[in-house]
């Protein structure tokens, strides 16, 4: 593993890892105690990761730009006890440690009661815990975006995250001399690949700071002198990398693959990117951070000026699918409906949530006691005379802004909650860079004074910043369509064609 | 002619973040501190041509120019010929 020049063999790792696991246990972290991280990339973020597994605890990414609400929300969610963090990030869990206290490890602030600083953790013995931990129980937590103004958290077993990891390993071939980019924050499923697919393969896990990933030129500077080899990332990413990153000034031969996901990319701005790359493969891999890597398609080259959307493919090893209808029952081929997956790699249910479980999955009768579990993916596909899958839409209102999921039900219920305001709507417009970004129009009650930035102030304290509205517009009455609802539709398009440049 | 800090640090707050009450620190880590994100470097990249009359090549748009109020003025100084 290696961040910003400095190196840290897998030995190494293993043997500060054993010692935070030490350290977690002697501080009363239980197995399957959920214990969060909340830090930047870096070399002890990879300690992290495995010295909570090491202590039979369950990981949980907490985001680092998310707001206080959000991150207070998430480790009360999941009764979060320890968390690993650091002297820079801190500061943003005080408020968290007056309600609820929290052991903190990874830091020597002296504003924290409950620490551990590294060079404590050091001192613990460096051996592993060898704790009987079964596949079956749970790895990791992740959030994501919720349609109810809250986020939820994924549940995923150690036998799931394997399966995802072998099958990156298989996919690509890695080997131990591949240099693979963590390019990804934690809290996305790519990281999983990321890191475990990595070192499955004994191969090296190049932790890109953030804000690199935040410079399209930076990003590619990385890749040449990293000598990067490997890359799972999201279209927008490679987008502007293509546009912005000065691609013909640096060497990136080292580059052999690149898996992307998360979004739609377009054909033709992909097969300038592929001519451009021309001894890279390019894998398109579809999957729900619900069910991660469950089909995969490897992209040829698509036809010049074709506007035919690139397929999802076909289901990965280990996972199986049908599509079904609005009464769950098969469609046939060529027939759309929506995707349920039936996979290794499939969540165990939201965390402390049945009500979602309940509409999650879909089930089969099967020959023992219980029954086969697909996931509903919430995507509507159709399945191609070839085999392949192509997705259509959503069957609800989520969508990705540059690689991000947003439920745009949870930014429309949180700003209807500030008082000044009566209804709230948020829709979603070209970003000008082959995504999208989110609009919102509200209207206000007589005598509000509310204004867009006592508005977006308000929104900036509950969403992660990829979520937040780019402009909120106040109307007095919100146009509704014939059957009542209210018509977002119309008012995208009154939009771009008001700021259409 | 040289950048100013404070124009730059009023575009950002009032018209990118539209967060005008913010405090923003001439070397405060505008990217970690979740004040710009990629899409938001970009308008700002477009603003700093126009504003300062100068084009901004691909390759130059990396972090060791933008991490900071700071690191933006010293780029742009030497990229306009900044001397008072």
């Amino acid at each position: 593993m290696t961040c910003q020049g400095v190196e840290l063999s897998y030995d190494a790792l293993n043997r500060r890892s054993n010692q935070l696991a030490h350290a977690l246990i002697e501080n009363g972290a239980q197995r399957q105690d959920r214990v969060g991280i909340y830090m930047h990339k870096s070399l002890e973020l990879g300690a992290a990761i495995y010295g909570i597994l090491k202590a039979g605890c369950i990981f949980v990414p907490l985001d680092t730009l998310m707001p206080a609400d959000r991150l207070s929300f998430i480790i009360r969610d999941c009764g979060i006890r320890h968390i690993i963090s650091s002297n820079a990030l801190s500061d943003a869990l005080l408020p968290i440690n007056e309600e609820q206290s929290l052991h903190v490890y990874g830091v020597d602030t002296d504003n924290l009661n409950n620490k551990t600083s590294w060079s404590e953790i050091a001192q613990q013995p460096d051996t592993s815990p060898d704790l009987p931990i079964i596949d079956q129980e749970l790895g990791y937590i992740m959030y994501t975006s919720g349609s109810t103004g809250v986020p939820k958290g994924m549940m995923h077993t150690h036998h799931g995250s394997i399966t995802y990891a072998r099958w990156g390993v298989e996919h690509v071939s890695l080997t131990p001399g591949d240099r693979v980019a963590s390019h990804a924050p934690l809290h996305f499923d790519l990281s999983i690949f990321d890191f475990f697919s990595t070192a499955q393969a004994g191969a090296t896990v190049v932790l890109v700071p953030e804000a690199v990933t935040r410079f399209p030129a930076s990003w590619t500077n990385t890749i040449e002198s990293e000598r990067i080899t490997v890359v799972f990332t999201v279209p927008y990413t490679l987008i502007t990398m293509f546009e912005q990153g000065a691609m013909e000034k640096r060497d990136l031969s080292s580059l052999r693959w690149i898996l992307y996901g998360g979004e739609p990319f377009p054909p033709d701005m992909l097969r300038r990117l592929m001519l451009t790359l021309e001894d890279v493969r390019f894998t398109n891999v579809y999957g729900p951070a619900e069910a991660p890597s469950c089909t995969c398609y490897d992209v040829p080259l698509p036809a010049e000026g074709s506007n035919e959307p690139i397929p999802i493919g076909i289901v990965s090893r280990n996972s199986t699918d049908i599509i079904v209808d609005d009464n769950d029952e098969d469609c046939a081929i060529g027939q759309e409906g929506e995707l349920c997956i039936r996979s290794s790699t499939l969540m165990v249910g939201y965390w402390n949530r049945p009500d979602l479980n309940e509409r999650a999955y879909l089930f089969r009768e099967s020959f023992g006691p219980f029954p086969l579990v697909y996931y509903r993916t919430g995507d509507r596909v159709v399945r191609q005379a070839d085999g392949n899958l192509q997705f259509i839409g959503r069957v609800d209102r989520m969508v990705k802004i540059r690689g991000h999921r947003v439920e745009l039900d949870e930014v429309e219920s949180v700003l209807a909650g500030h008082p000044g305001i009566s209804e709230a709507v948020a829709f979603v417009v070209p970003d000008g860079f082959d995504s999208l970004k989110i609009i919102a129009a509200a209207t206000r009650p007589q005598g509000s004074v509310t204004d867009e930035a006592d508005l977006l102030g308000y929104a900036r304290k509950k969403l992660p910043p990829y979520a937040m509205p780019a402009s909120i517009e106040l109307l007095s009455a919100l146009p509704h369509n014939s059957s009542g609802k209210i018509n977002r539709k119309l008012l995208a398009e009154q939009w771009m064609n008001v700021h259409q440049t | 002619m040289t950048s100013s800090i404070s124009t730059i640090r009023q575009h950002i707050l009032t018209d990118i973040l539209k967060d005008s009450a913010r405090d923003l620190e001439p070397d405060q880590d505008l990217l970690l501190s979740g004040i710009l994100d990629s899409l938001s470097v970009m308008r700002l990249i477009t603003w700093l041509e126009c504003e300062y009359h100068t084009s901004i090549p691909a390759e130059d748009i990396i972090i060791e120019h933008f991490g900071s109020l700071n690191q933006i003025k010293n780029y742009l100084d030497s990229r306009i010929g900044g001397h008072i």
